[in-house]
């Protein structure tokens, strides 16, 4: 994988609270057809169903969303070379909810998941209308939740094929921070 | 001066979305209606009863493809109801709601009336190509 690009394979997911549609890019590794919905490649040099990575990612991020955010369905896409076009290749749909009850802050809140991947490079995830509780201080790893220790177990482990976008499988977590989006809150005339 | 009677949005009438995001509108209206349209300029004759019209005007901001954001109480121009052969729009009550098809994996945004029992798609404007 090139630095920067979304090459081979990446998985879009459709999600929306009720504020906004969102829609949250994940790179992972080749994707290749056959199934259902195709199989991605895995780090320990395996295959997994498309739809059960993606599932089983999802469904450990719905304790960080209000029940009013729903997690529509997600598009597989591939790239044949690092300039080439994205192509869709597989859909789904999730129809899954969040279950957290947090509190206020929920509205125009954007949370960033920070990993550092086998080669290096840094691995991002990007919640959006996430509840807060009331805190933007940002989680280190002595304070993780068990739901978050469980999310991360996931979106590192080698059976799976996420990746970064600058190559590396996710591997060590660095940090989640909290912030408001200024844009949403822009779109949401809240300024 | 835009025409419309009461007006309901799912998730809400603020819910506000890039524009790009929105693949379509539907339409819910009853069986056999006939549907034409300019742009974003709809014009709906009722299946069973011809002289009963709607007609449906977007803004033409929304219509055209862009990466702007509008909220789901901003698009509509006018929704109202014509019997030929009096001129008089009679503003009708509608509900607008953003969803997720699950059939084609696209979000679309579906104006309907009560006792709607047919869908009519229409896709919106996409990026033109090609795009650089």
């Amino acid at each position: 994988m090139t630095e920067g690009s979304l090459y081979p394979s990446f998985v879009e997911i459709d999600y929306h609270s009720a504020y906004a549609p969102h829609k949250m890019t994940i790179p992972t590794k080749q994707w290749n057809s056959g199934g259902d919905y195709g199989d991605f490649e895995t780090w320990a040099a395996g295959a997994i169903p498309a739809d059960e990575m993606v599932e089983a990612l999802v469904t450990l991020m719905l304790p960080f969303f209000r029940s009013d955010v729903s997690f529509d369905g997600f598009t597989v896409f591939t790239m044949a070379s690092v300039d080439a076009p994205a192509i869709p290749r597989t859909a789904k749909v999730l129809g899954l909810d969040g279950t957290s009850t947090g509190t206020a802050p929920w509205k125009a809140t954007q949370a960033t998941w920070s990993a550092k991947t086998t080669s290096g490079s840094l691995a991002k995830i990007v919640m959006l209308d996430v509840a807060l509780s009331g805190s933007f201080e940002r989680l280190t790893f002595s304070s993780l939740t068990p739901a978050a220790t469980a999310f991360l177990d996931e979106w590192f482990a080698d059976t799976n094929g996420w990746s970064a976008r600058i190559d590396g499988k996710p591997d060590f977590f660095l940090q989640i921070a909290y912030t408001m989006n200024e844009k949403l809150r822009r779109e949401y005339h809240m300024t | 001066m835009a025409v419309y009677g009461s007006m309901v949005c799912h998730p809400a009438g603020q819910f506000s979305f890039p524009r790009a995001y929105a693949a379509r509108v539907v339409f819910g209206f009853g069986a056999g209606a006939i549907i034409t349209h300019t742009d974003g300029d709809f014009f709906i004759t009722d299946g069973t009863n011809p002289i009963v019209h709607v007609v449906c005007n977007l803004k033409d901001n929304f219509w055209a493809y862009s990466s702007n954001g509008y909220s789901l109480d901003w698009i509509l121009k006018d929704w109202y109801l014509l019997t030929d052969p009096s001129p008089t729009p009679i503003p009708l009550n509608l509900t607008i709601d953003w969803q997720y098809d699950t059939t084609d994996f696209v979000w679309e945004i579906f104006f309907w009336i009560s006792g709607w029992t047919n869908r009519y798609v229409f896709d919106l404007p996409g990026e033109w190509q090609p795009h650089t």
